[in-house]
């Protein structure tokens, strides 16, 4: 099952669980509730750190970068955490080049560019799509 | 699902399905994409943690809603793991030419009461190129890998064939391609399968 919550999430990936599978069926969770209050509830938890810098960081920013795309009004303060950020970059594709990197950089929404992770600019795309926005 | 899912449990799914089926006295055609249809018919993606199907009558008839329902609790899959396609398909694909016969279910001689189809690799390849997802951070290497080695099945190794290719299904996406040309002149082409197949 979909874990409920982004603390779920950390739970089940430090349970062993592939963490792109289990962070994408979280997204899928935050887009189908149907009210921005549970939204919110999904990601208020702070999860626990894991100890792997790239997923501790990679969390906070989908917190925010979430909070944010759904106009939640507000963004988890655990979000802000120093360890939620990365001491070196991370671009996220294999062996990138130069001109990557550079893309990568522009493009990178600022949500994770803050913490020093460098992606697309419409990273977590899932094929379902979000519901529509709450009225 | 937390866990992403197998072959195996999905075969064995078609399986229940196809028997409700014919126990409803029906036959049910679907087409399989994305992840799952890779999963099903290639020899380089083992895992999917989403089923997209197109087809599929809306709202599920009974027989089908409960049986789906069912294999979910069972699995503890999610309730609506057998969910419709939520990306755009291409109109310009031909029911005909552009999908394969997957199979016929359930696989044990009796009466099939379900009919899987899968997107060719050309189409298959084109719906990936359109999302272009290669450098999401969740899911950006399993779509490298998918395009890497569907490029490979289908016989492409430049990026201005791939475009050829998605303009052949997606006419007007194709009209704007600097980001795919972009990402599939960059994107490391390593880690690819060393003989794909698709269909297997």
């Amino acid at each position: 099952m979909r874990p409920n919550t982004l603390a779920e999430a950390i739970e089940a990936i430090s349970a062993g669980a592939r963490h792109d599978v289990v962070l994408a069926g979280f997204v899928d969770t935050f887009d189908l509730a149907t009210t921005n209050e549970e939204r919110y509830g999904s990601i208020e938890h702070e999860p626990r750190l894991t100890g792997d810098q790239r997923l501790d960081a990679l969390v906070g920013a989908l917190a925010e970068y979430l909070a944010k795309q759904r106009r939640l009004g507000r963004v988890p303060p655990w979000a802000g955490d120093p360890a939620r950020r990365l001491a070196s970059p991370w671009f996220t594709t294999a062996s990138p080049t130069d001109a990557m990197r550079e893309y990568l950089t522009f493009a990178s929404p600022a949500e994770f560019a803050s913490r020093n992770i460098f992606t697309e600019e419409r990273p977590l795309r899932r094929a379902r799509g979000p519901r529509p926005a709450e009225k | 699902m937390t866990n992403a899912f197998g072959r195996d449990a999905l075969l064995d799914a078609f399986d229940r399905i196809g028997r409700a089926a014919v126990q409803a006295g029906t036959k049910l055609q679907i087409v399989v994409y994305g992840g799952s249809a890779l999963m099903l018919a290639s020899n380089f993606r083992f895992a999917t943690e989403e089923v997209h199907i197109s087809e599929l009558p809306n709202p599920l008839p009974d027989w089908l809603a409960r049986t789906v329902r069912d294999i979910a609790k069972q699995n503890h899959w999610d309730g609506d793991w057998f969910s419709g396609v939520g990306f755009h398909l291409s109109p310009l694909a031909d029911r005909a030419a552009d999908h394969l016969e997957f199979g016929t279910f359930p696989r044990d001689g009796t009466p099939p009461g379900l009919m899987v189809s899968v997107p060719s690799a050309e189409y298959l390849l084109a719906l990936k190129l359109k999302a272009m997802r290669v450098t999401d951070p969740l899911r950006g290497e399993a779509e490298r890998l998918d395009v890497l080695n569907l490029m490979r099945v289908v016989g492409i190794s430049t990026p201005d064939e791939a475009i050829a290719l998605l303009s052949r299904y997606f006419p007007i996406s194709a009209a704007s391609t600097e980001k795919q040309l972009f990402l599939l002149r960059n994107m490391s082409p390593e880690g690819g399968a060393d003989a794909p197949q698709y269909p297997r």
